[in-house]
């Protein structure tokens, strides 16, 4: 055989080696991706540019973009734009594809991708930002209005000794359930006599009054009301992806990078088109605290749910249970420790989230330790990060309590 | 035996299976084809060698041209070294591997070919199966462990607690219920195990290396209790081992297993314990059975004579033995006294004689070791007449 036709052959092997049907989520999702990233800006090939005529002006701008900005910053667009002009016109020198300049400009893709985002996804992100508002603001509160008061704030915040109580009940209960797990204990009773549940509660009791005492009742509040809704949404996307990327290759494939891409890009990056989408408040402060805190739930989940000792699995298969049984009776229940731990990372990055987020204008603690930043007054900011860290741990362990394993 | 007239209540015929995967550009036939179904049949007609094939297709062969029957009530060894696809032979029959070739048949269904709903129904009330490190799950109690495959078949809280609590005293835990399965024993475990395999009241139990986890006491106690259980409720057991001595003590037949590449199979040989032992079919087999100590294995059905008609039970004084005995057990009589001893049946009737130089055959057979070298038997008119086929072989 000649090389050539070896190499064919073996190309063709390779191809059929890939099974394309499990792979199509991972290309396509690449494919959309690549399509975003590096297709020239100044061609209107991009999908996202092609519809767009909205200036009514009857014909696309040169640079794929609809809104005649100057997105090239090279001063050719906008004589070219006006009106009257009835045609594409290709007699610019920076039309079609011209390697030497910046076409391949990511830039300026992204750009046009979050405008065209918000250009025809209009009606959808205000409906999407309404409701958010709505669901933890609560109704009849003018958005613009400067204190927010969302939904689990106004409850936290109406009645302090009565959300100090349910702290320290809360406390309570996490720590009998740890006391029982830790100490072997059958009935509440006995766990409620023991000294090693009483622990966090004192420290629950101490540390929100030492809030209290610095005068962050209201800023802390307001920022548990935030971590609360962020780690419920991420709890909501978090475990069930997770899941997916256990038992999916194509998921998983998509995934990885994609969480990478999460946890590295800087917060303040994706709050530029959090902010085009949903102007600044507390739902873009969320968005950008869930994508910040999601990843580690996510992969956690996955790896908790992959760790299942296979026999286990096969024991469910071998007794009849279908995937659903198997997932609710033996994987969740055993990668339950694991996925705890990915909860409390969750929750210590949101915390950790807060200051970026009283950047675009959520109210708490970082909007403290942003105007002690403005003063320079490292006392005001120390006792904000104190309150953080009360909260923190407060969370830390009330949720591990849960994932406490039996011993 | 008699079961063997029985139809087989599982019939495994010429299954195969090759794990990878399932398309590949065939250079010389220059087409795709499915590598797993082309690499046995090349195997069968001998064209190359298994690495050979394997390795260009990347995939992975093992199982081929594998068949056997099983009959009700039987315990049926399937015996191997580690890789040789024992285990996958077993996870075959209740689907847990989708075997590439060939049809299994159970109660006069074929498995291989059945839908998920009705594969599940089957996993749920005629196949259990117990593992090697008992896969408990540790978070349930072990009373909840039992009553598992009952809940998955929606059966309500009350009734599988119930019956768990039974099949838990059953197996002697029943003072165990409320424990959880970190704070038993390796013996105790697998006693867990195998109730919730009973519980579900399965025809047939699927059995992998079940005491290869547990220490050599443990492991005999629980072996003789897996029979008992097996004889009161009326099971048929299929058991996966390396351990030879298990196989050979517990199998009403056992299968040896090779790997794939050997000459017709993976299977080398099937049969009662005895015909394994004294007519090994090859010298795999005779490899692995030369250290057996036969005494232990051969029983005195193996070695009786059967009597005349008109004699009885009342025509001798010596002790009498049981069919099913095996032969370390009476071997003192002999030593004691020399003469012969009858064999009587459960309901005390005569059924045959055991001659003291029979006893010796298999004394001598075993000292030997390997009958394949070449020695002078020492007297031909002794000469067992199982032998005679390895000689003709030679």
């Amino acid at each position: 055989m000649k090389k050539s036709e070896q190499l064919f052959t073996r190309l063709k092997d390779r191809v059929s080696e890939v099974n394309w049907r499990k792979r199509w989520v991972g290309i396509t999702f690449s494919a959309i991706a690549l399509l975003i990233l590096f297709a020239p800006a100044s061609v209107p090939l991009t999908p996202f540019a092609v519809h767009d005529d909205d200036d009514g002006d009857g014909l696309f701008n040169e640079d794929g973009d609809f809104d005649g900005r100057d997105d090239d910053n090279d001063g050719a667009i906008d004589e070219e734009a006006g009106p009257g002009t009835n045609d594409v016109i290709h007699d610019n020198s920076d039309s079609g594809i011209d390697l030497g300049s910046n076409e391949y400009n990511i830039e300026e893709n992204v750009t046009t991708f979050v405008d065209w985002l918000q250009e025809n996804f209009r009606v959808q992100t205000q409906s999407i930002k309404e409701n958010v508002t709505l669901l933890i603001e609560g109704e009849n509160q003018p958005r613009s209005e400067p204190e927010i008061i969302d939904g689990l704030e106004e409850f936290l915040l109406a009645d302090q000794v009565r959300t100090f109580f349910l702290l320290i009940l809360t406390a309570l209960y996490a720590g009998t359930v740890r006391s029982k797990k830790e100490m072997g204990l059958t009935s509440t009773k006995k766990a409620l006599k023991h000294p090693k549940t009483y622990g966090f509660v004192v420290f629950t009791a101490l540390g929100f009054m030492l809030i209290d005492n610095m005068l962050l009742w209201e800023a802390t509040m307001e920022s548990l009301a935030l971590v609360i809704g962020a780690a419920g949404a991420s709890i909501i996307i978090g475990i069930p992806v997770g899941i997916m990327m256990a038992h999916s290759r194509a998921v998983d494939v998509f995934m990885r990078p994609t969480l990478d891409l999460m946890q590295t890009m800087p917060a303040f990056v994706y709050l530029i088109p959090a902010i085009v989408l949903f102007s600044t408040g507390v739902v873009s402060a969320m968005l950008a605290t869930v994508i910040f805190a999601v990843p580690p739930l996510i992969r956690l989940t996955a790896h908790g749910i992959k760790g299942v000792d296979p026999e286990l699995v096969e024991a469910g298969k071998a007794f009849g249970a279908g995937p659903l049984t198997r997932l609710m009776k033996i994987e969740l229940p055993m990668a339950k420790p694991t996925i705890f731990v990915g909860i409390n990372q969750m929750i210590m990055l949101s915390l950790s989230m807060i200051v970026i987020a009283a950047l675009i204008g959520a109210e708490g603690l970082g909007n403290e330790i942003m105007r002690s930043i403005n003063r320079i007054n490292p006392g005001a900011g120390f006792e904000a990060g104190l309150a953080i860290v009360i909260v923190a741990i407060y969370l830390d362990r009330f949720v591990g309590a849960f994932g406490a394993e039996i011993s | 035996m008699d079961s063997l007239t029985d139809k087989p209540i599982l019939s495994v015929n010429g299954v195969g299976k090759v794990f990878g995967r399932k398309r590949w550009f065939n250079p010389k036939l220059r087409t795709f084809v499915d590598p797993r179904t082309e690499i046995i049949d090349l195997m069968n007609l001998e064209e190359a060698e298994q690495t050979l094939l394997e390795k260009p297709r990347k995939v992975n062969l093992a199982l081929r041209n594998v068949s056997f029957d099983v009959h009700k009530g039987e315990v049926f060894v399937i015996m191997g070294l580690s890789g040789c696809g024992k285990s996958t032979m077993l996870r075959c029959i209740n689907r847990l591997i989708e075997p590439t070739v060939g049809s299994i048949e159970f109660e006069g269904k074929e498995t291989t070919t059945m839908k998920k709903s009705a594969l599940r129904e089957l996993r749920q009330t005629k196949i259990s199966m117990v593992f090697q490190h008992f896969a408990l799950l540790p978070y349930r109690t072990v009373l909840d462990n039992v009553a598992f495959g009952l809940e998955i078949q929606g059966k309500p809280r009350e009734w599988r607690l119930n019956k768990a609590q039974e099949m838990l005293d059953v197996v002697g835990l029943g003072d165990r219920a409320g424990a959880f399965p970190d704070e038993l024993s390796g013996g105790m475990k697998q006693r867990v195990g195998l109730a919730r395999a009973l519980v579900n009241e399965p025809d047939l139990l699927l059995m992998d290396e079940p005491f290869s986890a547990l220490d050599p006491l443990i492991r005999t106690s629980l072996q003789d209790e897996v029979l008992e259980l097996k004889e009161s409720l009326g099971l048929t057991i299929i058991m996966v081992t390396h351990d030879l001595d298990e196989a050979l003590t517990m199998g009403d037949r056992v299968a040896i297993l090779s790997t794939p590449d050997a000459p017709g199979g993976n299977i080398m040989q099937i049969g009662t314990p005895a015909e394994i032992v004294l007519k090994p079919s090859n010298d795999y087999v005779l490899e692995f059975v030369k250290d057996v100590n036969r005494l232990k294995v051969l029983r005195v059905s193996d070695i009786m004579r059967s009597s005349a008609e008109n004699e009885t039970m009342s025509s001798t004084n010596a002790a009498p033995l049981k069919a099913n005995q095996h032969l370390n057990k009476i071997l003192h009589y002999y030593l004691l006294d020399g003469q012969r001893h009858p064999v009587e049946d459960k309901d005390g009737n005569l059924i045959g004689w055991v001659y003291a130089e029979d006893l010796n055959q298999a004394l001598i057979s075993s000292a030997e070791k390997v009958p394949m070298e070449k020695k002078t038997p020492p007297s031909k008119d002794l000469e067992p007449q199982s032998m005679g086929g390895l000689h003709e072989e030679e």
